[in-house]
């Protein structure tokens, strides 16, 4: 009898707190209300209730996780013409989010724009993309081969050891201005650790570069002999 | 003064050099050594990725950065040329290939680096001029050679090498983008490319394949 009872309460209070939650996720993304405070602390209070709360509360259509971005490694190349590269890592605590632009003082150069290099056959070219996903609790990487923020139009020469502003603008977390050091122009932009692709396992699909025409049939001569 | 010590210490070290290459023969011939394999040395293991058929050296004369000629196939005489097709507005693969390969370069003895040129053929002659082109190679090595052809060469060259033509690709502003293969070919003293490098090979892979082609050529 006694024991029913307290599942019984146990089951409202959980019920009680997931309303509560959904509430005030619906009420807006002021993380700061009591409300979504109350709410949090029921929530974690009664963990027994956590499937039914994210069942209701991927009903809600207007709950937004905040995206926690931090920008690490910014460097730029120094320029012998108009434009160069800039690279970086954006490192995501929390909910998933895109890089979809890139702006620069209007005196240092005329547009900054995202960049993807493609690879297909044995051709790699370089285009414009509206935007880049940053993964939820992950890292979007723009390193050589990849990703890169290209300058156009860059108005002064751009020297080894200086720093130039580049904002950074994400569909959630918004603007962010970042500084990035100039490298010298023939240094590696790949980042600390190997990150080029060709070492280790990835020897084995060279696709990069590879195929079409007298290219037809690139064998790796790893382990020939 | 100065020759007479040089040349005996040439002696000296050839005489080294000589020593050492007799000892491990005489210790090779000595035995009836269980260990002492009779097979013949195996091929070297290359890093690059082996490309079939191997693509001869293009035959065509551009201008090189000092404003003269250069025949692609009479004036590479390098046991070793490095063949890139890339352009100077190039953020991103082509300033990382260059870097690669000449750091691993520096690294290696003087008389092997003596016998590797590279040749960087611009995929963009309306921008990369012979001067432009000097500017930019020498911040990564003075002895790489930049090479400007008219676009029908260029074209003419990626048919030659299987490689797809140039395109532009137009990013607003009179700003351009151009396509090119992203690998260096290697040519070996026979002329032919047997092997490519990928964009993202390391410098301790140039590092590994590099002498091991000036020495001995491709070996099957």
């Amino acid at each position: 009898m006694k024991t029913r009872n307290i599942f019984r309460a146990l089951f409202v209070a959980a019920a009680l707190a997931a309303v509560a939650t959904i509430a005030a996720a619906c009420a807006g993304d002021d993380d700061d209300s009591p409300a979504a405070t109350v709410a949090n602390t029921a929530a974690t209070a009664t963990a027994a209730h956590q499937g039914m709360v994210s069942a209701l509360e991927s009903s809600c259509p207007t709950v937004t996780p905040a995206p926690q971005l931090e920008i690490l490694d910014v460097r730029a190349r120094a320029t012998t013409n108009d434009v160069t590269g800039v690279f970086f890592t954006v490192r995501n605590g929390g909910a998933a989010d895109r890089l979809v632009g890139a702006s620069v003082a209007s005196t240092l150069a005329t547009e900054a724009q995202v960049h993807e290099t493609v690879t297909e056959g044995a051709s790699s070219r370089m285009q414009q993309v509206a935007g880049i996903d940053v993964p939820a609790a992950g890292e979007l990487v723009l390193k050589p081969g990849g990703y890169h923020v290209m300058l156009l139009g860059v108005k002064r020469p751009l020297a080894e050891g200086e720093t130039i502003e580049v904002t950074l603008k994400f569909q959630h977390a918004g603007e962010k201005t970042v500084q990035a050091k100039v490298m010298q122009i023939g240094s590696s932009m790949s980042g600390g650790s190997m990150s080029g692709g060709m070492g280790g396992s990835s020897m084995a699909t060279p696709t990069s570069g590879m195929g079409g025409g007298a290219m037809a049939t690139p064998t790796s001569s790893m382990g020939s002999r | 003064m100065i020759p007479i010590v040089r040349g005996r210490r040439v002696a000296a070290l050839a005489l080294l050099a000589l020593l050492l290459a007799v000892l491990p023969l005489a210790a090779a011939c000595s035995g009836d050594d269980g260990d002492a394999k009779k097979t013949p040395p195996p091929a070297p293991t290359y890093l690059g990725v082996k490309i079939e058929p191997a693509p001869q050296m293009p035959d065509a004369v551009l201008t090189s950065t000092s404003g003269q000629p250069f025949d692609l196939r009479k004036d590479s005489k390098a046991p070793l040329t490095l063949v890139y097709l890339g352009y100077t507005h190039c953020p991103d693969v082509c300033p990382t290939h260059m870097y690669d390969v000449s750091r691993a370069l520096r690294a290696l003895p003087q008389e092997t680096q003596d016998k590797v040129q590279l040749l960087f053929v611009t995929t963009d002659p309306a921008r990369d001029t012979p001067q432009a082109l000097r500017e930019w190679l020498d911040h990564f090595d003075k002895r790489f050679e930049g090479l400007v052809g008219t676009d029908e060469q260029v074209a003419a060259i990626q048919a030659q090498l299987g490689m797809p033509p140039s395109k532009k690709t137009d990013l607003g502003n009179g700003n351009y983008a151009v396509s090119h293969a992203a690998y260096v070919l290697a040519y070996t003293q026979d002329g032919f490319a047997h092997l490519v490098y990928p964009s993202g090979m390391t410098q301790e892979e140039w590092k590994h394949d590099i002498p091991l082609l000036v020495k001995e050529g491709y070996q099957e």
